[in-house]
């Protein structure tokens, strides 16, 4: 690992830091609108599959600030117990 | 859920704990920004609902699976994982952990983009859609005109299910009677809604719900929370102003 903090630390971050209380969290608004969360069936058994077997990704659309985008999640693989690979989303 | 929790934790350790690296270009892309922390941090700040070892999977749920976001045009997109890890066990049943975060919390960052959110109170929620609203305001809080004092604010069913994510109904009518119910639990941000419903006719004759507009009336303690955090942001806006010609503003 190089990542090494910066010495002066830059504005953003002493900026970033600065919250108003201390039960606050900062959020990406950007980011935030992403659909990016799959409740209650992040499990291998809601998982859809293409023809040729393979997880299919799941596809969504969004709005921010008064735009259009589109988000495509392919899934994670995760090995179980039994070192079976499971597809997860979050 | 586990995985919002654990990005949103990872995010509420960031505000005392973060590392940025900067290439000599200065482009966006180019900046990382990481944190160094523990199994044990991320358990403590996810209010111990979680194991060590449930934990370390959801880290690799983030880590593992790829979002590709496509702009309006599709002239342009981004292809990331919510995050990077470094795991590395401390033999002590805990381990130390890097953290890199994806490029457009990184951007957001870079760019003083971003807003105050309580914490605690999603913490302590354990509706998925109430934590979703809850965010949804506050984030939409920041578009109000300033200084206004009547913040009003409307969503569609449709919009609440394709954003949230929600899809376990068949019926808008039970999707609406779930959302309904969800939004009477946040008395504490919500001083009422309305809901306006629109109907079509069915192939077997009867009229079939296929939309609501929700109207939201923010309560008084939310409004007045959010223009403490506009204030802040305002404050920071001059930090940073005073700060101009610094690294990131050349």
């Amino acid at each position: 690992m190089q990542i090494k903090p910066v010495k002066p630390a830059p504005m953003q971050l002493d900026l970033f830091g600065m919250v108003s209380d201390p039960r606050y969290v900062n959020l990406i608004p950007f980011y935030e609108a992403l659909p990016r969360t799959v409740p209650g069936s992040g499990w291998a058994a809601s998982i859809k599959r293409n023809a040729d077997g393979t997880i299919a990704p799941k596809k969504r659309s969004f709005m921010y600030d008064k735009k259009q985008y589109s988000l495509m999640m392919s899934p994670a693989y995760i090995e179980d117990a039994n070192g079976k690979l499971e597809a997860h989303f979050p | 859920m586990r995985e919002e929790r654990i990005e949103l934790a990872l995010l509420k350790l960031a505000v005392g704990d973060t590392f940025l690296n900067v290439n000599e270009d200065q482009h966006d892309a180019s900046y990382s920004i990481a944190l160094q922390t523990s199994l044990h941090a991320i358990q403590k700040a996810v209010g111990n609902k979680y194991s060590k070892a449930e934990i370390r999977e959801g880290l690799d749920i983030l880590a593992g699976v790829r979002f590709k976001v496509e702009g309006p045009d599709k002239s342009e997109d981004v292809v990331f994982s919510p995050i990077d890890k470094a795991y590395q066990a401390t033999g002590d049943g805990d381990a130390r952990l890097f953290i890199r975060f994806n490029s457009l919390i990184t951007r957001g960052v870079v760019r003083q983009m971003w807003r105050q959110v309580d914490y605690d109170k999603l913490l302590a929620d354990p509706s998925y859609l109430s934590r979703w609203f809850r965010k949804r305001f506050a984030l939409r809080f920041a578009h109000a005109e300033k200084g206004s004092v009547q913040w009003r604010y409307h969503l569609n069913l449709s919009t609440i299910i394709a954003e949230s994510g929600i899809s376990d109904y068949a019926k808008m009518s039970e999707a609406h009677a779930y959302v309904s119910k969800v939004l009477d639990g946040l008395d504490d941000i919500l001083d009422g809604y309305t809901a306006t419903k629109k109907f079509e006719n069915g192939l077997k004759g009867g009229r079939v719900l296929v939309d609501v507009t929700y109207d939201f009336k923010p309560s008084y303690a939310f409004t007045q929370e959010q223009k403490n955090i506009n204030k802040h942001n305002i404050r920071l806006e001059l930090m940073g102003e005073a700060k101009k010609g610094g690294m990131f503003r050349g």
